[in-house]
């Protein structure tokens, strides 16, 4: 029961949090909401005993791309662009919001449908843990093509990126 | 013991959010984070379902995935700075290059 109800916090915190990236009307501000976004994702990914998965989530994503995304904030961010920005966005708010509000909550409602719960609950659930070697194990047998394949993507995506930003 | 299907809960309404993000910001950097929500909702799918049913394969998954969103969003970043330094703007529905309204 403790459990249940330390879930439904963190369910609480992680939906407010993506709530406020959306709504924030500054962009840094949805960028440290995105931050405690990521920290609580991490957060349930040690509710379901994937350890490594929480500390490369933290690393990767609060470690590096919400740096990225603040520096590119920082990089972009005018402060006149923001006012006109704000004004032109008061008079279409209400206008533009509806289809895609109506679009998401038909969204919801269909996911809503297929999700169900299961038929017995006395059923008992087991957590399963895997200890890192069998990570590194798979990563260097089973997945050994798309291990390789991914670091290519990701030379090529840094590579890609600077000759981008250096243009 | 938190039954499965209360993570499909809180990714589906995650996904939501995102997708309803996506729709409706006109901000690139903001698009590109909801983006971000997006990809980490269908992660907590994907480690929810390796742990309760005993499959390694769904960990090891996420974890390709959180390496190209990683060079998803370098890229995304860097065409977005360039678009604001041709532009000086990076509000995507006023840079008019391609469609004209």
């Amino acid at each position: 029961m403790l459990d249940v109800i330390t879930f439904w916090i963190f369910a609480l915190i992680i939906t407010a949090s993506a709530i406020g990236v959306v709504t924030s009307r500054e962009v840094m501000h949805s960028a440290l909401f995105l931050a405690l976004f990521f920290i609580m994702v991490a957060v349930f990914y040690v509710l379901l005993n994937a350890e490594f998965l929480a500390a490369v989530q933290i690393l990767v994503y609060t470690g590096g791309v919400i740096t990225m995304i603040v520096f590119a904030v920082i990089l972009t961010g005018g402060k006149a662009e923001r006012k006109a920005e704000s004004k032109a966005k008061r008079q279409i708010t209400s206008k533009k919001l509806m289809l895609p509000a109506c679009m998401s909550v038909i969204f919801l409602l269909l996911m809503a449908g297929i999700i169900k719960p299961p038929v017995t609950s006395s059923f008992t659930y087991t957590l399963a843990t895997y200890p890192l070697t069998e990570f590194g194990t798979m990563m260097l047998t089973t997945y050994l093509l798309p291990f390789e394949a991914i670091s290519l993507v990701l030379l090529v995506a840094i590579i890609g990126a600077i000759i981008l930003a250096k243009k | 013991m938190i039954p499965p299907h209360y993570y499909l809960w809180i990714s589906a309404i995650l996904f939501t959010i995102g997708t309803f993000g996506v729709m409706t910001q006109r901000n690139g950097i903001k698009i590109l984070m909801c983006i971000e929500i997006m990809l980490n909702s269908a992660n907590i799918n994907l480690v929810a379902f390796s742990s309760y049913m005993g499959d390694i394969n769904g960990q090891m998954i996420v974890v390709f995935s959180i390496a190209l969103a990683a060079a998803e969003i370098a890229v995304g970043l860097a065409i977005l700075v360039l678009i604001y330094r041709t532009h000086k703007t990076i509000d995507l529905s006023r840079v008019g290059v391609i469609r004209r309204w």
